[in-house]
């Protein structure tokens, strides 16, 4: 993708508050349009991801802050929301289809257990409707086929808690030691509270816009968005809310989504400076590194345990503090992750400013085997 | 006690020889292909791999719907200690990922405490109690 810019970003904190989703997107909205300096009267149309709220979800939130007339249209993929958003955006404005459009994600989502993940009642009756029963498999699998350990769990959540100290956009802003992750509540052995991240609220906003827009608004250095990539289930994939798999192996959504990224991007894993991936759980970041292609399988806890991962190493991964800090409002999650990289390629990120960071990747998956990566530079 | 099944496209989750009751055998109903030999539970109409597809009621079809062995061995396990959303069942119980031996691997509720479970264990499928329905589940073999 060679005409793709991301003109501003914006964001409403994520944790829980006292307003409506339609509020928050506005906050989100207002922000990302100040940010790139454009006019809701500029763009082409607004591309809005949300999984939980009613009908007509984006136009409710839009008209707190405008009435422009353009298209509105809301989409919904579960985690990788956002992310559908941001490929419809740039594939209409790669095809010249428009110049400029606004894609929000926003979310005000319940306490507790993910509920609506896509289970069948068969499943939810029975008791297997529980996506932290996944993530425990997972997590399992991990332990017994890779030198990880249950210590290197709680370390992830530890890295990812204290990379949010910093960051006024997250939920919990406070640091955790190893023993108080796996001493926290055990939810789904070898899941404690603490290795899983919280549902909650909050909302998150980007304007894209053609490379030759870009210049008319006078960007002097644009960051680009050089792919997006989503994708859904394949013949051996296995996510939530599947009920069985294959059990001579299955393959990685995220992997997959990963290599188109990285082909459509023309670069690699070796030329990133920072990566935002799904934490739902502390192992998803471990099944990240090797899925994106940070390291070789096996690998996975001896990339954390160099530090490399940290903010101050190699590659920091969740310089945010990941969605373990930030909580996951499901629409608006994808989003909050590309808020991190842009500002962080701008430079704009204070304490936990990447130093010269030049390129960025993002990377969601969720219930109904959905994936997404995407790959930004400046 | 007997109303159990929850429809899953055109077939059923499981079988049994009388009808089924919490703790009697039961076997599931998964499709076949013919053409590649992999099996999918629950049943589809079409081989996720080859992209065969059953035709009418099944004849001149290269996709099946047949029943997996009831015999089968534990590749993961954990436990449910909250109560999830929509569950008719009481916690704590334990979840395993079994392994049948035509190649799919199903999760299900085990009958069994979670420190007790280890993987490789033998387990078999019976009718467990669902609410008012009989589903299924896990025993050690």
């Amino acid at each position: 993708m060679h005409n793709v810019v991301i003109a501003g970003v914006g964001i409403h904190p994520f944790g829980r508050f006292d307003l409506s989703y339609r509020q928050l997107g506005a906050a989100a909205a207002r922000d990302a349009l100040a940010d790139a300096g454009i006019g809701l009267h500029q763009l082409d149309m607004i591309l809005v991801a949300n999984v939980g709220a009613e009908m007509a979800k984006g136009q409710n939130s839009i008209d707190l802050v405008g009435r422009p007339g353009v298209p509105i249209m809301n989409l919904e993929a579960a985690c990788a929301s956002s992310a559908g958003t941001l490929l419809f955006a740039s594939r209409l404005i790669e095809s010249g289809g428009a110049k400029a459009v606004l894609c929000l994600g926003m979310e005000k989502a319940p306490r507790g257990f993910i509920a609506g993940a896509g289970f069948e009642q068969w499943q939810t009756e029975s008791g297997l409707g529980v996506t932290a029963m996944y993530f425990a498999l997972l997590a399992q699998e991990l332990l017994a086929t890779t030198d990880a350990t249950v210590a290197d769990l709680a370390d992830i959540s530890v890295k990812n808690h204290r990379h949010a100290v910093d960051n006024p956009n997250a939920m919990y802003r406070k640091e955790f030691s190893r023993e108080e992750v796996l001493g926290s509540r055990m939810v789904c052995p070898p899941l404690s509270l603490l290795m899983l991240c919280a549902p909650n609220e909050g909302a998150a906003a980007a304007v894209l816009v053609s490379e030759a827009y870009a210049r008319d608004l006078g960007i002097a250095q644009p960051v680009r968005l050089n792919a997006v990539e989503v994708v859904s289930r394949s013949t051996d994939d296995w996510f939530v809310p599947a009920a069985s798999r294959q059990s001579t192996g299955m393959t990685s959504i995220t992997a997959r989504a990963a290599r188109q990224a990285y082909e459509e991007a023309g670069i690699g894993p070796e030329d990133l400076d920072l990566v935002e991936c799904q934490d739902t759980d502390a192992p998803s970041e471990l099944w990240a590194y090797r899925d994106l292609g940070l390291c070789a399988p096996g690998d996975e806890a001896a990339l954390l345990r160099s530090g490399a991962t940290s903010l101050g190493g190699r590659l920091p991964v969740n310089p945010s503090g990941g969605l373990l800090s930030k909580g996951e409002p499901l629409g608006a999650s994808g989003m909050g992750q590309v808020h991190e990289i842009v500002q962080q390629l701008r430079g704009r990120s204070g304490p936990r400013q990447v130093p010269g960071a030049r390129a960025g990747l993002s990377h969601v998956m969720g219930a109904g085997h959905n994936a997404a990566v995407l790959v930004a530079t400046r | 006690m007997t109303e159990l099944r929850w429809p899953v496209l055109a077939t059923e989750l499981f079988t049994a020889d009388a009808a089924p009751e919490p703790g009697q055998p039961v076997r599931l109903r998964a499709s076949h292909c013919r053409a590649c030999g992999r099996w999918e539970f629950p049943a589809r109409d079409y081989c996720p791999n080859c992209d065969q597809r059953a035709i009418g009621d099944q004849l001149s079809s290269d996709v099946v719907t047949d029943q997996l062995s009831s015999e089968a061995v534990v590749a993961g396990s954990t436990a449910i200690l909250h109560a999830p959303p929509g569950a008719l069942i009481e916690t704590p119980y334990s979840v395993v990922l079994a392994t049948h031996p035509e190649g799919v691997s199903v999760l299900g509720v085990m009958q069994a405490d979670f420190d007790k479970i280890s993987i490789g264990q033998p387990v078999r499928t019976i009718g467990v109690q669902v609410g008012d329905r009989v589903g299924f589940g896990y025993v050690p073999g």
